[in-house]
């Protein structure tokens, strides 16, 4: 992780630059508690340049310390410059001498900012600025002026009319909706992160930059997190989009994901890690028929080849067979077997079909062309063992062979052998010529999760 | 010294005889990876996710009266890959008989690539015959392709180039169709290619 910040830090270097005319938060905070070497000090006297003066002798030496300043900085702040402004005065011709500003700092304590100057009678208006990023530390400031007196002609005495505190500041860029754009993720899926990135109003600042970072790279899916190039924003808001295919090395494994995003002043933001777990993709189907179907005398029998849709040449192996020419909810048989003939007693599914992947698909029918007329076949559908793992399920008699479209028996069927989608086919006749018709009958199975 | 977990549910568990025609279970198959198998891991169906999750118990309580005809897939079904202009990469992937399945089944693999891209594709083997899976798995059950994708010429972006199983031409298959409930692929589809790899060119 510790070369990812590097890299990341070495990368932000690179972008960076500066706008001119673009504006920065600039806080001016003032005292509001301060306390000196003297017995007492007044804060109004020093929270404002109005030449009302607080006042400490040097014997030999004295301070005055702001001790409290208004106004905080937000936490997610990043500190551009900082200053500590004094202004001040000394009596002339008392040997005032080593006068200079300081800041505490939590972990260095008091840091000596600028001086030492000497006396004056003149008010001057002394500004340092130094590094300060820690923004509780910056809340927590305090600003002092020390001084001495290093001769007998009297104590030297320090004016002091104000102290302010000058933090110029910006904010990163904020993001309100960080994801993905699936539920689940399987290897070979186009996968979109997301994030809407904005700046927040009256900055005056716009987005810049964004970077995407994951672990979903390397010969086993295991270098590390690595960073893509920087991409542009265009608006604001605007969206970090990046689509990524997930390596079939990553199957089984846990990814993590963040996105990076400046703005023009340069202040970065990132989302926190995000993760999600990739499953290794699967299709692959079961087709199940009646155990009476087969084996078969020859290779028409269970021969239900096809090569695509539109070549399909499979043989006929399915027959209703009638024993009048009025008969209503018969059953397929197979060719050749009266044996085999179903009855509507029976009641047994012509296909049995089960999800053996782990993607979920659907299973829809049709006739190559509609049934001869005085001919009806219909389809419907059950759920074994119950309807809870096959999702949408045809229950009811639809007509198949009056149309030449799909017609979904199942939908949504789970990955699980023990769940199967049950087809059962009918068929009716009513008036209907003897005699002995061919039609092909495709079973299509869609993936539903695509 | 045979080191295959056994699969049970409730105290009945898969027949040893199923697995009795593979190659001996080794012991380091989680070693395996999709790339590296060889025969003696990837023939063995725990190679597979979806026989350890699921697929095992066809062979401890299987569908009465029903008898498994058809079927077949693909581990993994879609890949992707970041690739760049006149690179050349080989992907693996596995095609096999589902659980269940008690005929050979003849198998050609064709491919489409969606995109204008021009790629060199070659898939190793194209044509194959998957064995049985039921009642025992017979050698031969899980086939491994590898797909070797040269990058000739393509602008940035995402190409698919689709794997899908068709009939093998006749020929081939009146050398096949006396093999035991022999059937064609291509009888049934999962409305998308049995297997999709997905290049970013870059």
């Amino acid at each position: 992780m510790r070369v990812e910040i590097i890299f990341i830090t070495l990368l932000i270097s690179f972008l960076s630059f500066s706008i001119s005319g673009l504006a920065i938060f600039n806080v001016i905070r003032v005292p509001t508690s301060c306390s000196d070497s003297d017995p007492s000090c007044t804060v109004d006297y020093v929270s404002s340049s109005n030449d009302i003066w607080e006042t400490t002798t040097m014997n030999p030496s004295g301070y005055i310390n702001a001790t409290v300043f208004n106004g905080t900085i937000p936490s997610n702040a990043v500190i551009k410059n900082i200053s500590a402004d004094v202004e001040w005065k000394t009596n002339s011709g008392k040997g005032c001498w080593n006068f200079y500003t300081r800041y505490y700092n939590k972990t260095n304590g008091w840091i000596q900012c600028t001086g030492p100057w000497g006396e004056t009678l003149l008010d001057w208006t002394k500004s340092c600025y130094f590094n300060e990023t820690v923004i509780g530390d910056i809340n927590t400031i305090k600003i002092a002026l020390n001084g001495t007196d290093n001769d007998s002609k009297g104590n030297c005495i320090s004016s002091t009319d104000f102290f302010q505190n000058v933090v110029n500041y910006t904010t990163p860029p904020n993001y309100t909706d960080v994801g993905i754009n699936a539920t689940d993720v399987y290897t070979g899926d186009a996968i979109k992160h997301y994030t809407q990135w904005g700046e927040q109003d009256g900055e005056g600042e716009s987005l810049s930059y964004y970077i995407f970072s994951w672990n979903g790279t390397g010969a086993n899916c295991d270098a590390g997190f690595s960073n893509d190039s920087a991409l542009t924003f265009s608006t604001n808001p605007d969206w970090s989009n990046i689509t990524k295919t997930i390596p079939a090395t990553c199957g089984g494994k846990i990814i993590g994901w963040q996105i990076y995003a400046n703005n023009s002043q340069n202040a970065w933001n990132s989302t926190a890690i995000q993760t999600y777990t990739v499953v290794t993709a699967v299709i692959s189907f079961l087709v199940q028929m009646p155990a009476n179907y087969g084996p078969c005398p020859s290779s028409y029998c269970y021969n239900i080849t096809a090569d695509t849709e539109a070549t399909a040449n499979q043989t006929s192996w399915i027959s209703f067979n009638f024993s009048s020419s009025n008969e209503n909810f018969r059953e397929p048989y197979r060719v050749g077997s009266s044996s085999d003939t179903q009855d509507n007693a029976n009641k047994k599914p012509i296909f049995r079909i089960n999800n053996t992947g782990n993607r979920n698909i659907s299973v829809s029918l049709k006739f190559n062309e509609t049934v001869p007329a005085g001919i009806a076949v219909g389809g419907n559908a059950s759920c074994d063992p119950d309807s809870s793992c096959c999702g949408t399920v045809q229950t009811s008699l639809i007509n198949l062979g009056g149309g030449t479209t799909y017609q979904y028996l199942g939908q949504n069927l789970q990955n699980t052998t023990t769940c199967a989608l049950n087809i059962t086919l009918w068929g009716n006749v009513s008036g209907v010529t003897p005699g002995e018709s061919l039609r092909y009958l495709f079973i299509k199975g869609n993936r539903s999760d695509a | 010294m045979d080191f295959r977990p056994r699969h049970c549910i409730e105290n009945k568990c898969v027949d040893s005889r199923a697995f009795s025609m593979l190659p001996p279970y080794p012991r380091n198959i989680k070693s395996a990876t999709i790339e590296n198998a060889t025969e003696e891991y990837y023939l063995q169906p725990e190679f597979y996710p979806t026989f350890l999750s699921d697929g095992f118990r066809s062979y401890i309580n299987n569908s009465g009266g029903f008898e498994g005809f058809s079927g077949y897939g693909t581990y993994p079904s879609s890949d992707g890959i970041v690739v760049r202009n006149g690179e050349e990469i080989n992907k693996t992937f596995y095609f096999f008989a589902s659980w269940y399945v008690r005929g050979y089944q003849g198998v050609r693999l064709v491919y489409n690539i969606t995109g204008d891209g021009e790629f060199d594709v070659k898939i190793n083997p194209d044509m194959f015959l998957l064995a049985p899976t039921y009642p025992w798995f017979e050698k031969n059950w899980s086939q491994k392709v590898i797909i070797n994708v040269k990058v000739r010429n393509a602008s940035k972006g995402f190409y698919s180039i689709n794997v899908d199983a068709v009939a093998p031409p006749p020929e081939i298959e009146a050398n096949w169709s006396n093999y035991k409930l022999y059937s064609s692929a291509g009888s049934f589809g999962v409305g998308e290619p049995f297997y999709r790899l997905t290049l970013e060119v870059q």
